[in-house]
């Protein structure tokens, strides 16, 4: 009985779904449109639950840690969370129940324009840092000529960024390192086409089972 | 209908198609050991076979990041791809009570990551043994996960760092702090941007292809193969047709 919870079920079901979504796409007769609207309308259900479970799965973890007496930051992190959560869990009530002194209130954007946005902001700005360590770090670990070809392609990219005349030297050389990175990037992409219709066969066939035993 | 309109109207149908019917048949020619597997050598999937046993015999995790990607929209191929990997490191370990610590940023991918985790100790008849809170949910955005993701690298006691699935140029924060303690990694990706980043710091890179490959190359098993002959011959028969309409599209000028 527990089998056919766990895998006979879940395997039908993806199966199913998954068919009823391709052949949406290759023969868009409005019930399978319509069906597959549906489908959709369920998993974003079910994406919203497992919102809620990871959120509580993110406590749980910083709560054993608080337990554990690992570090003082996962006490921090837990109350700064649950107070968020709760205080935009009320904003959200009062606005549902069409309270108008709350439709003006500024707490969720206040916390992602204060906190969230520039936090984001700053760790984006090291990022370029970062890639510039990581190309110093490269040239001096792996001096091939691959490495050589790498750096120079970077320097030729970034020098040809400013704006230029129609008439530039640069702009040929430009040209040149595009129309050999778009070869690239296009063999790059049509392996991965050719590698998700491979996943996805195996998930439609229930060959792979990653959603059951 | 001219030829072009046929392959905008039906290629990917046709390839489709094509696929569909050479998996099958490979599988059939395999199974009666008509033909015998050979693909290359990615040195990538070396790296993971025994890795799980020296995490063990260190006493230190392994850490395993599925990406950003979730199980619903365009990433689901590659973030199971990833999880295929997290999967196959958690089978060795099974034995041994202990599993690697997998990370997403994305609450889909983490229950599924845990399943995928859990799924050996439940075929080996030992849950009791199952570490809970092995797949980890530590951010819901993509920066705030690598934050997340380096401060796990710089706190935890981690020997390898694999990042399989779904990642951007956030990569970069990542593979900072993963060389900050030199940890050896290995990148599989899709994403060109965090292809190229990644390409800056470690040779252990499955690029493309090569990711949705892992399983089989890690286990072996027929079907995997016939699917991996059959994307082969797909990709070949793709060359063709763009060396064709190269040459067509050249003369026609």
């Amino acid at each position: 009985m527990r089998r056919i919870f766990t895998s006979t079920a879940p395997t039908i079901i993806t199966g199913i779904a998954g068919l009823i979504v391709l052949l949406s796409y290759i023969f868009p007769a409005d019930v399978l449109v319509q069906l597959r609207v549906w489908l959709v309308s369920i998993a974003v259900i079910v994406a919203g639950m497992a919102l809620l479970l990871g959120f509580f799965r993110l406590l749980n973890f910083h709560l054993r840690r608080v337990q554990q007496r690992k570090s003082g930051y996962n006490l921090v992190a837990l109350i700064v969370a649950l107070v968020v959560f709760i205080i935009l869990v009320v904003e959200q009530l009062l606005k549902l129940t069409g309270n108008q002194d709350a439709a003006s209130l500024p707490v969720g954007n206040l916390i992602f324009n204060s906190v969230i946005a520039p936090i984001q902001s700053s760790l984006g700005a090291l990022l370029a840092i970062f890639l510039g360590a990581a190309a110093v770090r490269m040239a001096q670990r792996r001096r091939t000529w691959g490495t050589l070809w790498f750096l120079l392609s970077a320097i030729v990219v970034l020098l040809t960024q400013i704006p230029v005349s129609p008439g530039s030297v640069l702009l040929p050389i430009r040209q040149f390192f595009d129309a050999l990175a778009m070869g690239g990037l296009r063999g790059l992409l049509l392996g991965v086409a050719l590698g998700t219709l491979a996943v996805a066969f195996r998930v439609l066939l229930a060959i792979d089972r990653p959603q059951g035993e | 209908m001219n030829l072009n309109q046929i392959i905008n109207d039906f290629g990917g149908l046709l390839l489709l198609t094509l696929f569909g019917v050479l998996a099958p048949v490979f599988l059939i020619m395999l199974r009666a050991g008509r033909v015998r597997p050979r693909f290359r050598a990615i040195p990538a999937f070396s790296l993971l076979r025994g890795q799980m046993g020296r995490a063990i015999e260190s006493g230190r995790d392994l850490h395993v990041s599925i990406g950003t990607g979730g199980v619903s929209g365009d990433d689901t191929a590659t973030t199971l791809a990833g999880l295929a990997i997290a999967e196959y490191l958690a089978d060795e370990a099974a034995a041994s009570g202990i599993a690697p610590t997998v990370t997403t940023s994305d609450p889909t991918s983490a229950l599924l990551a845990e399943d995928a985790v859990r799924r050996p100790y439940t075929r080996q008849g030992n849950l009791n043994d199952f570490p809970r809170g092995a797949a980890r949910l530590p951010a819901l955005n993509p920066t705030q996960y690598a934050a997340a993701t380096m401060d796990l690298l710089n706190h935890e006691p981690v020997l390898t760092n694999i990042m399989s699935g779904a990642f951007g140029t956030e990569a970069a924060l990542i593979d900072q702090a993963a060389n900050n303690h030199e940890l050896p990694q290995l990148f599989g990706g899709s994403d060109p941007r965090a292809l190229a980043v990644m390409s800056t710091s470690t040779d252990q890179i499955l690029m493309g292809e090569e990711m949705y490959a892992a399983k089989a190359y890690l286990r072996a098993q027929p079907t995997h193969l016939a699917t991996l002959r059959a994307a082969d011959v797909v990709r070949g028969v793709i060359a063709v047709l763009i060396i064709i309409a190269f040459v067509i599209g050249l003369f026609s000028q």
